[in-house]
């Protein structure tokens, strides 16, 4: 009966509920909006866009609860807002986001293993890093782009676009660089950079390196196993390409 | 398919399509399941032209309804096969009809009036 009471005076406050309503409706709007054609990194800012919208009402309403029990004394909704249930829902919804947008593209119906040589030539260089073997899989997209998440199952994904008009040295290249990303246990992947600011897991990921001097890294490994710079480098420049011609 | 823009200077397909969307649909009709690299090196006997301006072509004609893809695993990995979603004839007659209806549509009474008497000619 309590927990009801404490629901109701949650309730009660018209700023409590406009708050609330204007957050759900945000998350449903970004959860509508993911489920249709966008750019990779759009998606991912999406995901984490519905799950911190998601969060931030049970946040609020616990933080005021703690704030009514407790007698923080913190009644301004501007206190409850900014100095706690922001950060808290900021804090909830990377972990969140770190375990689970993972898995949106695993699951996906989107995406399906590679297996084969290709992943056979992953495995081989894995081993040589000492790092697990990660996930490989293939994208449903026609534009070219490759990404990977260092995370609870590291796993490298490669759109059917890119395997498309990339040569099997080029691709190859591209999963060195990828693969470097994961062992180095890089940045989360390409995030939006204001999401990477925003989330405190940037300082436990890449840390004291910058976005730029990971992929220096990350292309130097790849030119270091092939012997050579020029498969990346043209994977590169075909990816512009089809950028730019894409428009 | 939509006709917004039809060059009168050309004819057939290269009224409707770009000389190089022309020549991918005219192999998609002659071969009917192709990857990329396919077209590609078919398209590279005659004309210097890039991968990536391949793909993004079909990834427009799919755009438009003009060909379909579907990705299929295989020798290499997984990869986009594209066919043509109609027959030359089928997608021209197509054309036709979309066309004739933008015109009536336009012109009203004036179009309808000319395609009677022409027809009645014949």
């Amino acid at each position: 009966m309590n927990h009801l009471i404490c629901v109701a005076d949650f309730l009660w406050s018209p700023v409590n509920v406009l708050l609330s309503t204007v957050s759900l409706s945000l998350a449903y709007l970004a959860f509508s909006k993911l489920r249709t054609n966008v750019p990779v990194r759009q998606k991912l800012a999406l995901a984490y866009t519905h799950i911190a919208a998601l969060i931030f009402p049970f946040a609020l309403f616990g933080l005021k609860m703690a704030c009514n029990t407790l007698g923080f004394g913190c009644h301004s909704i501007v206190t409850a807002v900014f100095l706690y249930a922001l950060p808290a829902t900021i804090v909830l919804a990377s972990m969140f986001g770190f375990a689970l947008v993972p898995l949106l593209y695993t699951r996906s119906s989107s995406s399906s293993a590679i297996r084969g040589s290709l992943f056979s030539f992953l495995d081989t260089h894995a081993k040589t890093l000492d790092t697990k073997t990660p996930g490989l899989y293939s994208i449903d997209n026609p534009a070219p782009f490759a990404f990977s998440f260092s995370t609870l199952r590291p796993s490298i994904f490669l759109s059917i676009g890119m395997l498309d008009i990339l040569s099997k040295k080029e691709i190859e290249a591209v999963v060195l660089h990828e693969l470097s990303h994961i062992a180095n246990k890089d940045s989360l992947l390409k995030m939006p950079s204001f999401l990477i600011r925003l989330s405190p897991f940037s300082f436990i990921n890449g840390f004291g390196s910058s976005i730029s001097e990971q992929e220096k890294r990350a292309d130097g490994f790849a030119a270091s196993v092939q012997g050579t710079e020029k498969h990346l480098a043209s994977a590169k420049r075909k990816i512009e390409e089809y950028s730019q011609l894409a428009g | 398919m939509e006709v917004n823009k039809i060059r009168l200077e050309k004819k057939g397909i290269e009224s409707l399509l770009s000389p190089l969307e022309a020549d991918v649909m005219k192999l998609l009709w002659k071969k009917e399941k192709s990857r990329v690299r396919e077209i590609h090196a078919s398209l590279k006997k005659d004309r210097k032209v890039a991968l990536t301006s391949v793909a993004v072509i079909l990834d427009r004609l799919h755009t438009r309804g003009m060909v379909s893809r579907t990705a299929e695993q295989g020798r290499g990995g997984t990869h986009y096969i594209y066919s043509a979603n109609a027959s030359k004839e089928g997608f021209e007659a197509k054309v036709i009809e979309n066309t004739v209806e933008k015109l009536i549509s336009s012109f009203g009474p004036v179009a309808v009036n000319y395609f009677n008497e022409r027809f009645s000619k014949q």
